[in-house]
């Protein structure tokens, strides 16, 4: 059907959610609770960091560099420190005097020059040079106009194919390079692949810088406490952890002195997993003007140009395959560009050979990948990483193929799905999927479209002068990014027998305070809503170097951990409970909040009479059971595979070690999966593309909320569809940044977002205790392909090898295919 | 307007139903001065370019970008926020809505939408989807993909127009 009627969430949710017996048994889980942190939410009593307020506080204002590329000769504060309201300044050289250069995951041979403002050159437009720090925001604003900087405009490098050219303008002079790192890998037998395929194709594509702009921007409060030389600090930062032990680095404190406090998060999507410049600024700003909080928020145009994006990357693929449609073999030579900074540099490259042959079984495969700096913005994880790329290059291959062959877009995929019965399946590149069932979410997903009536009405349509087209995306994500990851929770049952718990991670509209609730409630058999889920504070919250909502991951370690303490719990509570009822342990049973002896549900203890006893009696407890009702879990499951890593691996910058070397740890928990199928019209007088329908099948392994599990399948593909079809950050060559605010940059409104209709299959994993599989990532990477594939299909009519090669798909582009078509005929 | 001797207006506005007071300097947008002087949470600033519409309140009955209109602008008039609309402790059907839809995720743009909504549904107070689309054009999400932002107002719509009568059914 070219439109299908928009189906209710009860009706898409309900289907499969209790055909097993594990989830049948769930009282809690498995139930689409209304959120438990909504309330507060809808009433506008929000604790972002912009909300906050204290005494004494201080508001600060970032210059930013106009320029891609200067040298930095003076930066002279004197002016700006004599208007009135500004309390204290602080300048790159300065900075790098008291603060440390910003952690780099990339390449631990090069020792990055980069603090968290510039010093001697800037290298980006909206690198910071300097920070002021005044009684009102608006002074601050002021101060930062008064700020005299001499710079020299250097010629910037912008295209990452110039950037790699011997001779060329450098961002980092002291590397002696932009290409900061490659990696290459050959798996399986590539080259005799292509001698003895059938046929052979090769193609450049390209996916471009964007961002998933939480509509909150960075924000933070920093307040040093020059008695006891402690730092607090409010911040909506995604990776609580990682921020602890970096910031602690950076500022050369002990973790145990600072104090780090993550509330209400505006959306993170990753931009906001470690805001180091932010962090910092704010807390020697703090420690300079004798410990009083100083807010920073950034301005959106200062997120758009700082905050960070994703890597541009460009693929020159090539593919080998036989007459029947069988993917033999592919190369991919890339190269990304990942702006300014060693920050993150190559973490899209390496994160996108973590899944190199998709939902596929191709087992001969080499990658080549390059990771380029230039005069851009640094490159930021944004939701899935390098994931969008990996499938946008996998679903526009096997396009490719199935276009060459005249072979029917789904057909080609039946042939080449890795089957059912194959899991655990090994990779070519080392990982190991769990579980899942690739024909079925296809399959399924051609069933709502309807898909060969809906060829039929597509031939018809076209009979008729109108373009309609048709694009399937059918792929695996990976969530929780290294197989080991650990995070901590603990839950405490008080001497009033109420519940609270301290997660490691943050919530950031993700629904995990409900979640963790609902998790509680099912091993401890009471209400979730009388369970309180605690903001994240580092003082409070057991927290890991892993700790964070970031990578997928909530449903891993963060669901293992709440699951393990819940348990450990239970066990206190009923071995206590069977204890003040003069019963065996065996004779009772748990449920409402009560443990009651088995048969004689009027005999029970409630749990506030077993916290009562643990905290205010203990004599009644039995034998070698200790007063108190904490439990804190920190860990993952052990059905996890994969290595721990190393700390070496961990803390320096050796993401492409990770990727090739031997033992590798970067093999996801779970491998949840979907399909994709894009309905398109192409108007091919103007270009415009109107999606008409968009279907969405995917396994995530058992659900826990399955109204936030469809919140999150919505969202998160209206962010493919905007990657698709109009988000770019676009620079000039000078550097300069074109798309710095939502009037050039553009977001799907409600009136782009299409009709989408959502479902499921469930395959449980066997990594989690539950079954359950990442949720927050994977539909935000099939628009890219499927949405270009639909287009490809809607335009062919009209001649052979019209392609999309790069993304957004604008109108502008589409009416240039259409227009060489036309040409091509008339000529 | 009074102007005081470091050059601030004195403006008076009526906030959710009550007389307020403040100084503002020519240049403060309303979203500041709601947010600082009076402590106006719900009002965010997402875009800086009357994009978003994560401030929008209702400025004498209509939706306003707050982030777009002077505090002096607002002298003698009436606004109202997302503080203004639930009634001793019960939330307004819109925001009841929201909750039972799963219209919001992280929460920034909700009050925005909120009133935007609040503001459709007083002038249109049957909206068709596309009539909803149009009506919330001015207000970004980045978290929910809008789909349930729909669904909550015509689930709102239908509530205030008595069809569906308690908070806990979602089939109405």
């Amino acid at each position: 059907m070219l439109k299908s009627e928009a189906r209710t969430e009860q009706e898409g949710i309900s289907e499969e959610t209790h055909e097993d017996s594990v989830s049948a048994n769930w009282k809690w889980m498995g139930k689409p609770l209304k959120r438990l942190e909504d309330r507060r939410l809808l009433l506008g009593d929000t604790a972002f960091v912009d909300d906050l307020e204290m005494p004494n506080l201080l508001y600060i204002a970032i210059l930013r560099s106009p320029y891609g590329h200067a040298k930095l000769l003076r930066v002279d504060l004197s002016r700006a420190l004599k208007v009135p309201g500004v309390v204290a300044a602080i300048d790159g050289e300065e900075a790098k005097t008291v603060s440390r250069t910003i952690p780099s995951y990339a390449n631990a041979s090069l020792k990055p020059e980069e603090y968290c403002l510039a010093t001697k050159k800037v290298r980006y437009v909206g690198e910071g040079v300097a920070a002021v720090v005044a009684t009102d925001p608006a002074i601050a604003q002021d101060a930062i106009e008064e700020i005299d900087v001499e710079y020299e405009p250097l010629p910037a490098v912008i295209d990452s194919e110039e950037a790699m050219q011997p001779g060329t303008t450098l961002v980092y002079d002291s590397f002696g390079t932009n290409t900061v790192g490659h990696s290459h890998a050959v798996w399986g037998e590539v080259e005799e692949s292509f001698k003895s395929a059938d046929q052979t194709l090769k193609e450049r594509i390209s996916i471009q810088r964007f961002s998933s702009t939480p509509l909150e921007p960075i924000a933070v409060i920093a307040k040093f406490d020059q008695f006891t030389n402690e730092l607090t600090l409010w911040c909506n930062a995604q990776m609580t952890g990682h921020v602890m032990m970096g910031l602690s680095e950076m500022l050369g404190m002990p973790t145990n002195k600072i104090r780090l406090i993550v509330q209400d998060i505006g959306g993170g999507f990753g931009i906001k997993t470690r805001p180091w410049r932010p962090l910092t600024i704010a807390s020697l700003l703090s420690m300079k003007t004798n410990g009083r909080p100083v807010k920073y928020v950034e301005e959106r145009t200062e997120h758009m140009m700082a905050a960070g994006m994703t890597a541009e990357g460009i693929f020159d693929i090539e593919v080998a395959f036989r007459n029947d449609g069988k993917l033999l073999a592919f190369k991919s030579h890339e190269i990304n560009n990942d702006g300014a900074s060693l920050q993150y540099a190559g973490t899209y490259s390496s994160m996108r050979a973590t899944l190199i042959n998709g939902s596929y079984d191709i087992r001969n495969i080499e990658w080549d990948s390059y990771t380029v700096l230039t005069n851009e913005c640094p490159s930021m994880p944004n939701r899935g990483v390098g994931k969008p790329g990996m499938v946008y290059i996998v679903e526009r291959m096997i396009e490719f193929v199935a276009q060459r062959l005249g072979l029917d877009p789904a057909e080609i995929r039946r042939r080449n799905f890795i089957q059912p019965d194959r899991f655990p399946y090994a990779t070519p590149s080392g990982r190991v999927y769990d579980s899942g069932n690739y024909p079925a979410l296809l399959e399924k997903a051609l069933k709502i479209v309807d898909y060969d009536a809906l060829r039929k009405e597509q031939a018809e349509a076209r009979s008729k002068g109108k373009y309609i087209g048709i694009g399937i995306a059918s792929y695996v994500h990976g969530a929780s990014a290294h197989s080991r990851e650990i995070e901590g929770i603990s839950i405490k049952i008080d001497a009033k027998g109420n519940i609270v718990a301290n997660p490691g991670s943050p919530d950031m509209g993700t629904g995990h305070t409900t979640a963790i609730s609902q998790i509680i409630a099912e091993e401890l058999r009471v209400n979730p809503e009388s369970i309180t889920v605690n903001h994240f504070d580092s003082n409070f919250s057991p927290w890991t170097p892993y700790s964070g909502t970031h990578a997928n991951k909530f449903s891993g370690p963060d669901v293992e951990v709440t699951l393990q303490a819940a348990k450990k719990l239970r066990t206190k509570v009923v071995a206590i409970g069977a204890h003040l009822l003069g019963a065996n342990i065996d004779d009772v049973e748990i449920e409402d909040g009560r443990v009651y002896v088995k048969g004689a549900k009027d005999n029970f203890k409630t749990i506030a009479d077993i916290g009562r006893a643990s905290y205010q009696n203990p004599k009644l407890l039995p034998p070698g059971i200790e007063p108190g009702l904490e439990a804190t879990a920190i860990g993952n499951t052990p059905l996890a595979t994969g290595a721990f890593m190393t700390d070496a691996q961990y803390e320096v910058g050796s993401m492409h070690q990770l990727v090739t070397g031997p033992g590798s740890p970067t093999s996801f928990m779970t491998y949840p999966s979907s399909a994709h199928v894009a309905v398109v019209e192409v108007d091919i007088d103007t270009g415009v593309v109107q999606i008409l329908n968009y279907v969405i099948v995917h396994d995530c392994g058992r659900i826990i909320n399955p109204l936030i599990v469809q919140g999150q399948i919505i969202g998160n593909a209206l962010h493919g569809i905007g990657v698709a079809m109009l988000e770019q950050f676009v620079y000039d060559k000078a550097g300069q940044l074109l798309s710095s605010t939502f009037v050039d940059y553009l977001k799907p409104t409600t009136c782009e977002v299409p009709n989408i209709i959502d479902d499921h299959i469930v395959t449980p994993s066997p990594r989690s205790s539950i079954g359950i599989k990442g949720v927050g990532e994977g539909e935000s990477l099939g628009p890219l392909a499927s949405i270009a594939n639909a287009v490809e299909d809607a335009i062919s009519p009209l001649g052979d090898g019209l392609r999309i090669h790069s993304l957004p798909i604008t109108p502008e582009k589409v009416y240039d295919l259409v227009r060489k078509a036309s040409d091509r005929k008339s000529a | 307007m009074e102007k005081t001797m470091t050059g601030q207006y004195h403006v008076r506005l009526n906030l959710n139903g009550q007389s307020k007071e403040g100084y503002a300097e020519p240049r403060t947008l309303l979203v500041y001065f709601l947010r600082r002087e009076f402590g106006v949470k719900s009002c965010h600033v997402g875009c800086d370019t009357t994009s978003c519409g994560a401030c929008t309140v209702l400025m004498n009955g209509l939706p306003v970008k707050s982030c777009t209109i002077l505090a002096v602008q607002a002298d003698g008039s009436e606004i109202m926020t997302t503080e203004g609309l639930a009634e001793n402790g019960h939330l307004h059907p819109l925001q009841e809505a929201f909750w039972e839809t799963h219209a919001l995720q992280c929460g920034y743009c909700t009050p925005g939408f909120l009133m935007s909504s609040l503001a459709l549904l007083n002038r249109n107070p049957t909206p068709s989807e596309e009539e909803i689309r149009r009506g919330l054009s001015g207000n970004l999400c980045m978290c929910t993909g809008y789909l349930n932002i729909f669904k909550a107002v015509k689930l709102a719509s239908e509530k205030i127009s008595g069809k569906c009568l308690g908070e806990s059914s979602t089939k109405c």
